[in-house]
């Protein structure tokens, strides 16, 4: 991909305010008291920042300290050898029982829906959760699947001809959110 | 940089790179921890169709082949020598041909001849994955004696493995070599001078005639299958001879380090090479062998599907 | 052309290493008989201007297998002969291992009769030297000798009982018939596929071991002693084997041996496709082999380059490695890949190459073939020695496509093939003739 096509979204700072804001919605769902029975999993790979981010959010708000897990959901994917190149499975890591328990699914950009339709595949080969949230930090709109995120960070208008990409400290250099023509990977391929 | 997968087919590990080896590998640990949950099912090739072709009797690497395809979600059909329609006559091209018109994904080969599944991966539009060829070449066994080393020893780069027995005939030897020697392993080969050719040298493999020798420094030891029909064709003078002189048992074992893995791809000839007390000892990983074997599998047979359009 | 009674070949580059000529001059024949240069006048005769050519007397592959009858599905004597023209063979050896085998008279009087009707080059029959190619028992020498036999040979197989094999090369010296021997020690060679060395342990491939030849080699060196008869060794393949012969010639035991194109130009590390297209007996050997051949060319123990031409059918070599027959085809190809490898290598000058091809052979046979001495039949080949082309297997007239030679690279080829007189084969721009 040519990082020139590159045009800057959100910053760190704004990503920053957007995450405290996410903490406090799942905090007004779920209490100081429920909140340490919560457990956050990021999928793989952009979900996973985020759900650690989360969990530190609200330790320090209210001391409860969330469990997190991550998931990747290439074993789950529909679109297995119709893609252009088969995506690279990373590690899936739920140490600790889910059955009955409350599963906060982050990701970092929501668009077609279906990779949390795999996620939800996904979660359920490792046991019953009693409820499953979702929480995005972007939405970018054009959702191809009946599935809305429970929190979310903020909803942006970018045209269609734009892939939304969340970047982390963790992963890539910053955080930030970027708008990147499709082009730019069609060409790589 | 994370490294794509780009191959239809896996024919040995001559043909792959370092990284594309790294990469089962990585993929294979990740299908471990499906087969350690309840639910050991994933939707990953719902709707693909794998053929199980064994024109040579198998049983260990079939079903495990098949355990791999089920659980994720592929449709199976097996085929085996006494089945298929080559008492018939048919040609191994024409039957695969047939199989192609079925619309199949992926071919899972054993097959006695050495080059079968590379000559139906020119042939054929399918995916080939080679579950054993003659001698030639057998490389998810490989594949999964290497993971359960990089599993039990951390690192697969400078370990001492010995291979010992009748390397000749064995594909399981050939592909370890090749599969160690690209992660860096050095890789020390031993048994009958018949069984034994020098020529490995060439690719950088030690031949050691002393089985002590050989043993001494090893961190890792294979040992083969010796098979009856050896000693018929003349390679040495009985099973008894060679337990003696080349098996595992208390004896040899003074010498080999406390700490070293005993692996054997199976079926084990208990007291000819290997002798039962170490086969069950503490050092023998020969079940976890089994165990990553499906994991390996299912990482190939993952990865090979992916690159079918 | 005018007609087929006179004709003039002008301004060639003429080489015939019987009468050791080797320049510029002319050729002419007259009723398919070879005639003194300048005694045919130009007006009487088709003239043919081949500045940049090279004229020879017809080439003689010594070892050819036709597949009639039995398996005209891969060749017959019409299509192999039709490809021994293109390939500027004008006489070739039939080898006796058809179905039924070549082993009786009137199996040789077919060969005769239907090469006569539909051969487009001399077909010379070569016998079985044991009944049904079994080596168990003598087959009636001399009842082939009187049909018409050029040589002996149980090609394909090999005799494993030295005394079998020891009064067939008495006998035959009786009847002045060569002995030709596909040298294989069976035991040692059961079940090979390919060379047994390096790539034949890295495969996990069932080798054949070079001692299998060198061991039949050795025991025909001392028969042929033995019998002071002639004993020659088919597509020798391996250092040691080159050695033994180049050994016994030295001391005047009347053997003599060839060497194949594949043996010549290719390696065991082809084996590594498994493509068997590279599957022939004997198989294609290490580096060393292949040095130790051409050396042998060079020196002059190997005096026959012969294609082991062996026809089979796509369905058939279109199947596993193991289960392949051996054999590839070679009239199309031996010259241009000998040409190649050998003279643009540096290796043989072009009358030496073209020696392998003609004096070689017609010595072994004890014919007067391959000479272009006025009063012979006016069989020539004409080389098209220094133009580039790759081999494209569609080309070919054989039956067959079985050759690892498809997409070869090659300098110099077959330009025309001329047999009794008359051009059966012939890429010659029309601006030759005037």
């Amino acid at each position: 991909m040519n990082e020139s096509e590159k045009t800057l979204l959100l910053d760190a700072g704004k990503i920053a305010g957007l995450i405290d804001s996410l903490a406090d919605r799942i905090l007004e769902e779920f209490p100081p008291d429920q909140a340490a029975q919560l457990a956050l999993i990021g999928i793989q790979s952009s979900g996973v920042p985020l759900a650690r981010r989360l969990v530190r959010a609200i330790r320090e708000k209210c001391g409860a300290a969330p469990e997190v897990g991550t998931l990747d959901i290439s074993m789950y994917r529909d679109d297995i050898g119709t893609r252009k190149s088969l995506p690279v499975i990373r590690e899936t890591e739920i140490p600790f029982n889910i059955d009955g328990r409350v599963i906060i699914l982050t990701d970092g950009v929501i668009q077609s829906g279906r990779s949390i339709r795999a996620a939800l595949d996904a979660i359920t080969g490792y046991g019953r959760p009693g409820k499953i949230r979702l929480a995005v930090l972007i939405d970018r709109g054009m959702r191809e699947y009946p599935i809305a995120p429970d929190y979310t960070g903020m909803k942006l208008q970018v045209p269609g001809e734009y892939r939304v990409n969340s970047e982390w400290c963790e992963i890539n250099e910053a955080d930030a959110v970027y708008q990147v023509p499709r082009t730019a990977y069609t060409k790589q391929a | 940089m994370d490294f794509t997968w780009t191959k239809k087919d896996l024919l040995s590990l001559y043909d792959l790179s370092r990284e594309e080896i790294l990469c089962i590998l990585n993929t294979a640990e990740e299908f471990k921890k499906v087969s350690q949950r309840n639910l050991k099912k994933v939707p990953a090739l719902r709707g693909r169709t794998i053929v199980n072709l064994f024109v040579e009797p198998s049983t260990r690497t079939r079903v495990s082949f098949e355990l791999a395809e089920q659980r994720l979600s592929a449709d199976i059909i097996n085929m085996n020598a006494e089945t298929s329609s080559f008492r018939k006559g048919e040609t191994l091209l024409d039957t695969l041909r047939n199989i192609q018109a079925l619309q199949a994904d992926i071919v899972v080969i054993r097959h006695s001849a050495p080059g079968a599944p590379n000559f139906l991966s020119r042939e054929l539009n399918v995916g080939v994955v080679n579950a054993g060829d003659g001698a030639h070449s057998h490389p998810t066994q490989a594949l999964l004696d290497i993971f359960t080393i990089r599993e039990k020893k951390g690192r697969v780069s400078g370990l001492n493995v010995a291979i010992v027995g009748d390397i000749l005939h064995s594909r399981v030897a050939r592909s370890n070599m090749w599969g160690l020697l690209k992660l860096g392993a050095n890789v020390t080969i031993a048994g009958p001078a018949t069984l034994v050719p020098r020529e490995f040298e060439g690719i950088g493999v030690r031949v050691c005639r002393d089985l002590k020798e050989a043993l001494r420094d090893a961190d890792v030891i294979n040992l083969l299958r010796i098979q009856h029909e050896r000693q018929r064709a003349g390679f040495f003078p009985s099973t008894g001879e060679y337990a003696k002189v080349f098996g595992i048992n208390s004896e040899t074992m003074k010498y080999v380090k406390p700490d070293a893995l005993i692996m054997h791809p199976g079926p084990v000839n208990r007291g000819v090479e290997l002798d039962s007390a170490i086969a069950d000892g503490p050092q023998s990983v020969i079940l976890e062998q089994v165990t990553n074997g499906l994991a390996v599998r299912m990482a190939v047979l993952f990865l090979v599907a992916g690159c079918l359009k | 052309m005018k007609n087929d009674r006179c004709c003039i070949l002008k301004g060639a580059r003429v080489i015939d290493p019987v009468s050791g000529t080797d320049d510029v001059r002319d050729v002419c024949w007259k009723n398919g008989i070879l005639a003194e240069p300048g005694s045919i006048s130009e007006q009487d005769a088709d003239v043919l201007n081949l500045q940049g050519y090279v004229v020879c007397p017809g080439f003689i592959d010594m070892h050819v297998h036709l597949r009639q009858p039995g398996r005209t599905d891969a060749e017959t004597i019409r299509t192999g002969t039709m490809a021994a023209a293109a390939g500027g063979f004008t006489s070739i050896v039939a080898m006796p291992n058809t179905n039924p085998p070549a082993d009786n008279a009137g199996a040789i009087q077919y060969l005769k009769d239907y090469a006569a009707r539909e051969g487009v080059v001399h077909v010379l029959p070569c016998g079985a030297l044991s009944k049904g190619l079994e080596g168990k028992e003598m087959a009636p020498v001399g009842s082939l000798k009187a049909a018409g036999v050029a040589a002996l040979s149980d090609d394909g197989k090999c005799i494993q009982n030295h005394e079998l094999m020891r009064h067939l090369v008495e006998y035959a010296s009786q009847f002045q018939l060569p002995v030709l021997d596909h040298c294989e020690d069976s035991v040692l060679a059961s079940g090979g596929v390919m060379h047994e060395g390096y790539w034949s342990v890295l495969l996990g491939m069932k080798g054949m071991a070079s001692a299998a030849e060198e061991i039949i080699v050795a025991r025909n060196i001392i028969l042929a002693r033995m019998a002071n008869w002639k004993v020659h060794m088919q597509h020798l393949s391996c250092r040691e084997s080159v050695e033994l012969v180049r050994a016994a010639r030295k001391k005047g035991i009347p053997v003599s041996a060839e060497a194949t194109p594949h043996h010549i130009a290719l390696t065991d590390v082809e084996i590594k496709r498994f493509d068997t297209n590279y599957k022939m007996n004997p198989p294609l050997r290490s580096e060393e082999d292949r040095l130790a051949v051409i050396e042998g060319l060079r020196d002059g123990t190997i005096t026959v380059i012969a294609t082991d031409h062996a026809p089979h059918t796509a369905t058939a070599k279109l199947v596993e490695f193991d289960d392949a027959p051996f054999g590839i085809i070679g009239l199309e190809t031996a010259v241009p890949v000998t040409l190649t490898e050998l003279y643009h290598k540096g290796i043989l000058s072009l009358p030496e190459l073209v020696s392998k091809f003609t004096k070689g052979p017609a010595d072994v046979l004890g014919l007067p073939l391959g000479t272009l001495t006025p009063g012979r039949p006016a069989d020539i080949t004409v080389l098209d020695p220094d133009t580039e082309h790759v081999i494209d297997k569609n080309n070919f007239y054989s039956k067959s496509r079985n050759t690892p030679f498809d997409g070869y690279h090659a300098k110099g080829r077959t330009a025309a093939t001329f047999v009794d007189g008359k051009c059966v084969f012939s890429i010659l721009p029309e601006n030759t003739a005037n």
